[in-house]
């Protein structure tokens, strides 16, 4: 998310009243936007990762851990430093949902070469660091995908309270000024409530241990909603208040764009399941490994009707989605066959989009962005030169938070064509989050240069990110996953059996495991990181970018094959072996306490911790890269 | 191996084209260098059997390509500005006319005039001694210039020598070689010494996972049916720059015949 629009917000009713403005004048200028900048071509790669982090205060002598709702007063503080230089810092800060939440990304991309991907942990290590010096006593940054106790009393610094009575949220649990006071966010909170025509809803399966109680709690008697069984969560803050990892990637052209944005869809839930890393919500020990669908389920502004729970009166289409979820159509031509999903989309918008020259792939998903109102609006904003903003249509794509982003280049920037891939759950150590980055962005390279095809149907890839986020998903799921992902000669009977459709052609693709499509199956599927492996033996690597690419290697491949375990499965067994611990789900202040000061000695090495991290886990990460291949570099792109 | 007409010829050349392309070596990405080119060089003679393209005997040298092989077209995709062209040579003895023959003869297959960079791997087969190995680099290393100063080489460079030979090497040459590559299959551990000299001379401290041996006597006779003579093997790898992509990747081999 980049630096926040000022001023005033519109109300819901104001808001509703102008969806159809935006949307009308988002088609307009992504129209104009697409005609300057469909032929662009060239680009080299660039990219960058985002990492989000929690703020936790520690009352060492009560043995407590909360989130401290001071991100505004740190971001003050870097926001002023990359105001002064802003070609200077070494790395950006944004806010996000949480008043105790920071999203850091690097000050500049990463290129082309190999080399950077040695750096990416240094700057890692960097950005945690800055805003270390800013903290409190007390007072860490943890990259932790959900602060385990969140909602439950008291979960904050300051302490603050739920208003279930007033205000955006009307949580009972999650206090309004525990939002980043922007008004950006109590603004989204309200308007997709009151869009809804309900408080969001989210019922997880709890993880029913030998003294489990059912009732869970005592919801189920507040709201109708809450099911006894399950930990009811009914705020956006329970999801959009997670951390996330993700990264953006620059392509050379639209068509390298389209094709990486569909030969990583499938791998979105591989990527979940092998970084599930949040398996406990508002103190209790769920069935669910990940965050995506209580993100999902947070910002879901679906009418009744739009959820098919009534007929269609006041909303135009029942949506099968929310706003936040998987990607419902691929987007190049070798994807088209498999977008077996319809997609629901509004005919008038496609009909503009393809008289404007825009061909069926891209305009069907475009106009099924738009389906979506705005759901924030700022008064400033509303007129606009469409010829050249490009505000509304930024407005309707960057509130689709879906596992894949396509993304257009800005208007006047350097910029290109670029992808965002967004699954992964945020890691505790750099040198996992940087592993994980460094793995999705090689692989990017090995599909291109090996010219790969993942590619299945996309209800498959719905089926298998459900899959991902159950419990030990990484080790005990199947996806499914192409049987043969190379593309070059296919033999004539491939042909024939494709032509008819892939329907017929059942043998395109299979169930697998984690281990199966990471490390390989011998004689049958050659693994991603066998194949990483083999582009590089063809890359030029300077040494120290080798040893830790291997180590970041070694590491995705320990994960997958179980002899280390995911994030999740490591919280979970903490817990349970906790001596606190009752058998019954609950993850206590004291628990809590003591889970969230072992992830900080982790993460800053004074514990090791071989079970979660494997063996070796210090890498020869740098701050820069090595003067002759820097020299080299800027050679290549002069000639 | 009922390949018999080309060994009544004196001298063989085979070029692999473009391994990106075979599907059945991209579905086996753990092989090593050496299983790698063994299988190249097995599917290329098998599809060139199948076709006999008498016109490609030239005297007494017969050159074994794949038919429908895009080597070619996929270099020509590109600007050849947008292109970063690196050769590997491997040869057993400091012969220049083979290992003229070895570059012109890529830079044929190529359609290209020039490359970014080439990196010498000297096999020493015959365990020779330190300074003799010295002795045998300068008479290549010599050849290499010539390429430089004729524009056709940006930079050369030296894989799997001792550092004592690199700094000898490095000191002794008109055209400081710019690259030196290590074999770091196994392990991170470079000499400080070595680090420091290439961090203070710019020069490319790079990886490799060949061995120095690419092409053993076995694989040859088993590949052949006849124990044939290696006389060189170079590896074409084409990046597209600044993208991190492999555009093509293949081999050249010479095999004589006496």
């Amino acid at each position: 998310m980049g630096l926040l629009t000022e001023g005033s917000p519109l109300s819901w009713a104001e808001t509703k009243s102008q969806a159809e403005h935006v949307r009308q004048h988002g088609v307009i200028q992504f129209i104009n936007l697409y005609k300057r900048l469909r032929d662009r071509q060239g680009d080299i790669l660039k990219w960058g990762d985002e990492v989000e982090y929690i703020i936790v205060k520690f009352d060492h002598e009560k043995k407590i851990a909360k989130l401290s709702l001071r991100s505004h007063e740190i971001l003050a503080i870097l926001n002023e430093k990359e105001l002064a230089d802003p070609q200077g810092v070494k790395s950006l800060w944004r806010p996000e949902y949480g008043g105790y939440m920071i999203e850091g990304t690097p000050g500049k991309p990463y290129g082309g070469l190999l080399a950077h991907f040695n750096i990416v942990e240094a700057n890692m290590k960097y950005r945690r660091e800055e805003v270390t010096q800013l903290l409190q006593p007390g007072e860490v940054i943890l990259s932790m995908t959900n602060f385990p106790r969140l909602g439950c009393e008291d979960f904050t610094d300051p302490v603050t309270k739920p208003t279930p009575d007033e205000g955006a949220t009307r949580s009972f649990f999650f206090p309004d000024d525990a939002i980043f006071p922007h008004p950006r966010f109590k603004n989204l909170s309200r308007n997709i409530r009151e869009r809804r025509g309900e408080k969001v809803c989210i019922n997880l399966p709890v993880y029913r241990d030998v003294n489990t109680e059912i009732p869970v709690d005592d919801s189920y008697l507040r709201s109708k909603a809450a099911k006894p069984d399950r930990v009811y969560l009914d705020a956006m803050g329970f999801g959009m208040g997670c951390c996330c990892l993700q990264l953006t990637f620059q392509a050379c052209n639209i068509r390298e764009a389209r094709t990486l944005y569909d030969q990583l869809t499938p791998l979105c839930p591989i990527m979940l399941a092998l970084t599930a890393a949040s398996p406990i919500y508002r103190g209790f020990l769920t069935d669910v490994d990940c965050r995506w669908n209580i993100i999902s389920g947070s910002v879901d502004c679906r009418t009744e009707e739009e959820r098919g729970l009534k007929p269609l009166k006041e909303n135009k289409f029942v949506i099968n989605k929310s706003r936040y979820d998987s990607i419902d159509s691929y987007l190049s031509e070798s994807g088209e066959k498999y977008n077996d999903v319809p997609l629901v989309y509004d005919k008038a918008i496609y009909e503009k989009l393809r008289a404007n020259d825009i061909d069926h792939l891209l305009a069907q998903h475009i106009a099924h962005l738009f389906i979506r109102d705005t759901v924030s609006l700022f008064s400033e904003r509303i007129n606009q030169d469409d010829e050249h903003d490009t505000d509304h249509f930024e407005n309707i794509q960057s509130t689709n938070w879906q596992t894949m982003r396509f993304k257009p280049p800005p208007p006047n920037s350097t910029i290109g064509w670029r992808v965002e891939f967004r699954p992964c759950e945020a890691q505790i150590t750099d040198f996992e989050n940087a592993a994980i980055v460094c793995f999705v962005v090689l692989l990017t390279r090995v599909i291109l240069s090996y010219q790969l095809n993942f590619i299945i149907p996309i209800s498959k890839v719905d089926e298998n990110m459900q899959n991902a986020q159950k419990r030990g998903a990484n080790l005990n799921q199947t996806f499914w996953f192409r049987k043969d992902i190379t593309t070059q000669i296919s033999p004539p009977e491939a042909n024939e059996c494709c032509k008819k459709g892939y329907a017929n052609c059942c043998d395109a693709f299979e169930p697998m495991t984690i281990n199966q499509i990471i490390n390989g199956k011998v004689g049958e599927f050659p693994g991603l990181i066998p194949l990483i492996n083999n582009y590089l033996s063809g890359m030029d690597v300077d040494t120290d970018t080798h040893c830790t690419i291997q180590q970041y290697l070694k590491f995705i491949q320990h994960r997958a094959s179980g002899e280390i375990l995911t994030t999740a499965s490591w919280l979970r067994k903490f817990v349970t072996s906790h001596p606190e611990y009752k058998q019954d789900s609950k993850v206590t202040e004291r628990i809590n306490y003591d889970l969230l000061s072992t992830i900080h000695k982790i993460q800053k090495g004074e514990v090791s911790c071989p079970e979660l991290l494997g063996h070796t886990t210090t890498s020869k990460t740098k701050e820069s890269i090595p003067t002759a291949l820097y020299k080299e570099s800027l050679r290549l792109e002069r000639e | 191996m009922e390949f018999q007409s080309p060994l009544t010829l004196k001298n063989i050349i085979i070029n692999t084209g473009n391994l990106l392309s075979l599907n059945d070596i991209t579905k086996k990405p753990g092989q090593n260098t050496t299983e790698e080119l063994v299988e190249a060089v097995n599917i290329t003679l098998k599809d060139f059997r199948n076709t006999n393209k008498i016109n490609s005997i030239e005297g007494e040298q017969i050159t074994i390509t794949r038919p429908y092989e895009d080597l070619a077209s996929r270099i020509a995709e590109h600007e050849i500005n947008d292109l970063k062209i690196g050769l590997k040579v491997f040869v057993e003895n400091d012969k220049e006319d083979q290992l003229v023959e070895a570059l012109d003869k890529t830079f044929k297959a190529l359609n290209i005039s020039s490359v970014q960079n080439v990196v010498l791997s000297y096999n020493n087969k015959q365990s020779e001694g330190q300074n003799d190995v010295i002795e045998k680099i300068k008479n290549i290393w010599k050849t290499l210039e010539k390429f430089v100063q004729d524009k056709k080489i940006l930079q050369i460079g030296l894989s799997d020598v001792e550092e004592l030979v690199f700094r000898t090497i490095y000191d002794w040459a008109n055209i400081k070689p710019n690259i030196i590559q290590i074999n770091l299959a196994s392990c991170c551990v470079v000499p400080p010494t070595l680090q420091a000299f290439c961090k203070d001379n710019d020069v490319q401290l790079l990886t490799h996972s060949d061995p120095n041996d690419i092409l053993p006597d076995e694989s040859i006779q088993s590949l052949f049916g006849a124990q044939l003579t290696l006389q060189w093997v170079v590896r074409f790898l084409v990046h597209i720059k600044c993208r991190g992509v492999l555009k093509t990747k293949g081999y050249l081999l010479s095999l004589s015949n006496h």
